[in-house]
């Protein structure tokens, strides 16, 4: 209760200190009020993670009443796009789920013939980072959890490690296309990348930092890898896990499948259906999960009701939506613009060096908090960036890989690491230490983050 | 099987239909095609009730598909505010339930002395319409049934005729209110009205409209309250249920109700704060319950997970907010105001024989369709009778008279109907028959929808001196 008492003071004071400050730093007194509430919001969800809907409830309260902003504005920005293309998502993987996909991907994983501990960390590596990328990061990693300890069981070795790659691939993987991660799809609304981009440009990124991330650990984790091989060659490679767990692939499996394969692709052609039709940027990107999940609700209508209420997760959902339009709030009021202004000439007007702030401060920042946070409250300030003219796409893929890539350096990084972690605690009593965890994220996220720094900056595709 | 493609068929046959017959009239392909796809979504809810959702996502998919409206605007219409109006009510309704709000209300009406049937038929309906106004209609006939389901049970009599008198007054007493009905909140954000404006008409006119409903049931049920006055005599006085059932009003609740209270007086008071503090209309009414909610999941943190993924509706949500924006795609593509126009045609040009037109029709309508579909179509409707010059904020009061009062009609009439009749057979195994409720449902839905029609030219004939 006083840790809770002392922690409330210090977000008000912080928020209070911060709208002062902005205050006297020129910002209207609009703009510092709107400044001071996201303030808090985000402070609230750093300290009280449980609290965070009634933070964003309230603090949306204080900005309507106080003016800052009118409720169709407020409405406008909470990207209500975004939601329901995350809501018809949502829906698709409830349908994956049970039809059983995730236990067949579990499944593929323990039958594979010829086992090496090195094939073992490139296969769950590969595994994460593809379903991470089309069925969304938290989901992804559940399931790879479970196949992790299955295995690391059969062959009574320490899962830990193996958890661990498989967290950050997943993050890795979230990065590649507009599904892994709610922040993909938020910037490609937000900017005007499609998911072809994504395809294009993304997922090479993606698929360079996840080979870096396989070679950093297994020379991080040689002597575990070689122990596994130890034991590997003792029990004589997994005939008989093959033997115990063959399910045939049922019918249901294999339309959900096609399903899931239909909305990558269509997601992926979008905007080429968009340039065909000639229709608005994003209006086939956001309307295809819809689509796609009023056939599921038709075809299993009696799950229906469920997967609305069960597998759609309301509770992140309505947060997001309300933290979108306290941003867009700021943006509103044009405390962004300062910021941008401010960012600009601490850069001296640089193209570079504000590209590799824009990264490195969203890799910091999403270390500690929410990536989704971050992204949020960056987008307003790279739209007003717009004044540089050039270049804005390269700071697109700054925010997004450095969203991504940053949830690798904390134990609480990202969603993936905070779910993996209670499940690991949860089955096997084992908790992991937040500087055991520090040590190789740290790693893991500094060098994938250079890496995509380099790319960005010397492809000039990425201009 | 065959029946449901049979159904699919008539659905796809008449939505094409009506597409190609307003086209033919003059309509444009956005129009047309806006209007097919509303007609579609409509029948899906009518024949397909368990896949409204998918209809709905499909609807607005094509619409916007086939650029009947553009992205940002389709979102616009969503009606949002109202969406999370009612997510902070349900929040805060969750709460209620929680504390043992109606348990309490419940243990109240059994403790009531020198029980009657008379005083029985009474206390329940207007506990009931009182309830339905404060809270909504849904959560209010959940809590009635089970406290009806109790005395009967004590009594040992039929409960139908007083499931059935609580849910006539329970749709009575939610057009009394902004949050009585989701079309409340729907007619108050769309039209600007204030809960003072609620106050003014159409609260008096459902109190009136509820009294004349306890006359006529006292007439009609005579015999099943002659029956209950029979069996009260047999056991004699109450007080051993008395004892029984005593719910202490405890600090938990004490607090709750004051927060619901608070809750109340920001929604009471919207329009004179709004005033005081220069904000747009209806600002603060939209946002008390997000504040409340916001308090409430503070105070009870580790239900407020509980709260937003069960309290909240989201099926229904997420249905009502497709479905508003597709109404409101009709007004953007411009058929509603060829339809405005065919009615004021149709009138005469006559804003009384409009004000008939709309009462009756939404009344009728939402006899067998979901009071919120009528709304829906009709709140664009009438926004265009303002544009032609013929708007009067007597068409609002007739459109959410009619809505509330049109579900007593039949016995899927509405949201309260569906579920009382729902509990009634699954506790008791009772089914009520379509014919057990038409008689005094039809009696009932027209003499108040009459009624409603009178006080409403009444009040036009008396404003306009």
């Amino acid at each position: 209760m006083r840790t809770s008492l002392i922690k409330f003071f210090i977000l008000i004071a912080v928020s209070i200190l911060v709208s002062a400050v902005s205050g006297r730093a020129g910002m209207s007194h609009q703009q510092a009020l709107a400044l001071g509430i996201f303030t808090a919001s985000i402070c609230g969800t750093l300290f009280f993670w449980e609290f965070r809907l009634s933070f964003a409830f309230l603090g949306t309260s204080i900005l309507i009443l106080t003016r800052t902003i009118d409720i169709p504005h407020f409405i406008e920005f909470s990207s209500l796009d975004v939601i329901l293309f995350l809501v018809g998502m949502m829906i698709v993987v409830g349908l994956m789920k049970d039809a059983g996909f995730f236990a067949w991907i579990v499944e593929l994983i323990l039958k594979m013939r010829n086992l090496t501990a090195r094939k073992f960390v490139i296969a769950i590596s590969l595994f994460s980072a593809v379903l991470s990328a089309t069925t969304g990061e938290v989901v992804s990693i559940i399931f790879m959890v479970a196949a992790i300890l299955e295995i690391c069981d059969y062959f009574e070795v320490d899962p830990v490690p193996y958890i661990i790659v498989s967290v950050f691939t997943t993050n890795i993987g979230s990065a590649a296309t507009v599904l892994g991660n709610p922040i993909g799809i938020l910037i490609a609304t937000k900017s005007s990348l499609t998911a072809e981009d994504f395809l294009f440009k993304a997922l090479p990124i993606s698929a360079v930092c996840l080979t870096a991330t396989i070679v950093v650990f297994d020379f991080w984790y040689r002597k575990k890898l070689n122990e596994f091989d130890a034991r590997i060659r003792e029990l004589g490679a997994n005939d008989i896990l093959i033997r115990l767990i063959s399910v045939p692939i049922a019918r249901e499996l294999k339309i959900s499948l096609f399903i899931l394969g239909l909305t990558v692709f269509l997601v992926t052609v979008s905007h080429r259906i968009e340039l065909f039709f000639h229709l608005e940027n994003n209006a086939v990107l956001l309307t295809i999960p819809l689509i796609i999940s009023a056939f599921i609700m038709i075809w299993k209508w009696h799950k229906a009701r469920e997967f609305v209420e069960k597998d759609v997760e309301w509770w992140s959902l309505i947060f997001f939506m309300f933290l979108f339009a306290q941003a867009g709030t700021l943006k509103y009021t044009g405390a962004t613009d300062v910021f941008a202004q401010g960012l600009i000439s601490l850069a001296r007007g640089s193209h570079d060096v504000l590209l590799g702030l824009i990264l490195w401060i969203s890799s910091i920042g999403s270390s500690v908090m929410d990536n989704v946070v971050i992204v949020v409250a960056f987008i307003p300030i790279i739209n007003s960036f717009h004044a540089l003219g050039k270049g804005m796409e390269a700071f697109w893929w700054a925010l997004l890989f450095g969203g991504c890539l940053g949830g690798n350096i904390t134990m609480i990084g990202s969603t993936a690491n905070i779910v993996a972690l209670g499940l690991l605690e949860k089955e096997k009593h084992i908790a992991i230490k937040f500087f055991d965890w520090l040590k190789i994220g740290l790693v893991i996220g500094l060098v994938t983050t250079a890496l995509t720094w380099a790319v960005l900056l010397f492809l000039p595709v990425f201009g | 099987m065959k029946k449901i493609v049979l159904k699919f068929g008539g659905l796809f046959f008449v939505s094409v239909a009506s597409g190609f017959l307003s086209y033919a009239c003059g309509l444009n392909t956005h129009q047309a095609l806006s209007l097919a796809i509303f007609v579609a979504s409509i029948m899906g809810t009518l024949f397909f009730w368990e896949f409204r959702l998918s209809f709905a996502f499909l609807g607005s998919g094509l619409l916007l598909i086939a650029k009947a409206i553009d992205l940002d605007s389709f979102l616009k219409l969503t009606s949002l505010d109202v969406i999370l109006f009612l997510a902070g009510m349900m929040i805060v309704v969750s709460l209620l339930k929680d504390a043992g709000f109606f348990a309490w209300l419940v243990a109240l009406i059994l403790r009531a002395r020198n029980l009657s049937g008379k005083k029985f038929t009474f206390l329940v309906m207007v506990i009931s319409g009182l309830l339905a106004c404060a809270v909504d209609e849904v959560t209010s006939i959940i809590f009635m049934v089970a406290a009806i389901l109790e005395i009967c049970d004590y009594y040992e009599v039929t409960p139908t005729p007083f499931i059935i008198i609580s849910v006539l007054a329970t749709n009575i007493g939610s057009a009394a209110t902004v949050m009585g009905n989701p079309i409340g909140i729907l007619i108050a954000t769309k039209a600007s009205l204030s809960f003072e404006d609620f106050l003014l008409t159409p609260f008096p006119i459902a109190l009136i409209a509820l009294l004349i409903t306890i006359l006529i049931v006292f007439r009609w049920y005579r015999r099943a309250i002659a029956e209950f006055d029979r069996h009260i005599e047999e056991m004699k006085a109450d007080d051993i249920l008395l004892k029984l059932i005593s719910v202490p009003m405890d600090r938990h609740l004490k607090t709750s109700l004051s927060v619901f209270g608070a809750m109340m007086v920001l929604i009471v008071l919207h329009r004179r704060l709004e005033l005081l503090l220069g904000l747009t209309e209806n600002t603060i009414l939209l946002i008390a319950p997000m504040i409340t909610a916001g308090v409430i999941m503070v105070w009870k943190r580790h239900k407020a997970r509980e709260y937003v993924e069960r309290g909240i509706e989201w099926w229904t949500l997420l249905f009502f907010m497709l479905l508003f924006a597709q109404a409101g795609t009709l007004r953007h593509t411009g058929a509603t105001d060829v339809f405005a126009r065919l009615f004021a045609d149709f009138a005469r040009n006559n804003s009384g024989g409009l004000l008939a037109l709309v009462l009756w029709s939404s009344s009728i309508g939402s006899s067998v369709l979901d009071n919120v579909i009528v709304v829906v179509t009709y709140v664009p409707i009438i926004k265009s009778f303002f544009a032609l010059g013929y708007g009067s904020q007597t068409f609002w009061w007739a459109l959410l008279l009619g809505g509330c009062f049109g579900g007593n009609i039949t016995l899927i009439g509405s949201t309260a109907n569906i579920v009382a009749i729902g509990l009634l057979e699954k506790e008791k195994n009772i089914r009520v028959r379509f014919r057990d409720w038409f008689g005094i449902g039809l009696t009932v839905g027209l003499v108040t929808t009459l009624v409603a029609w009178a006080l409403l030219l009444l009040k036009n004939y008396c404003c306009s001196f």
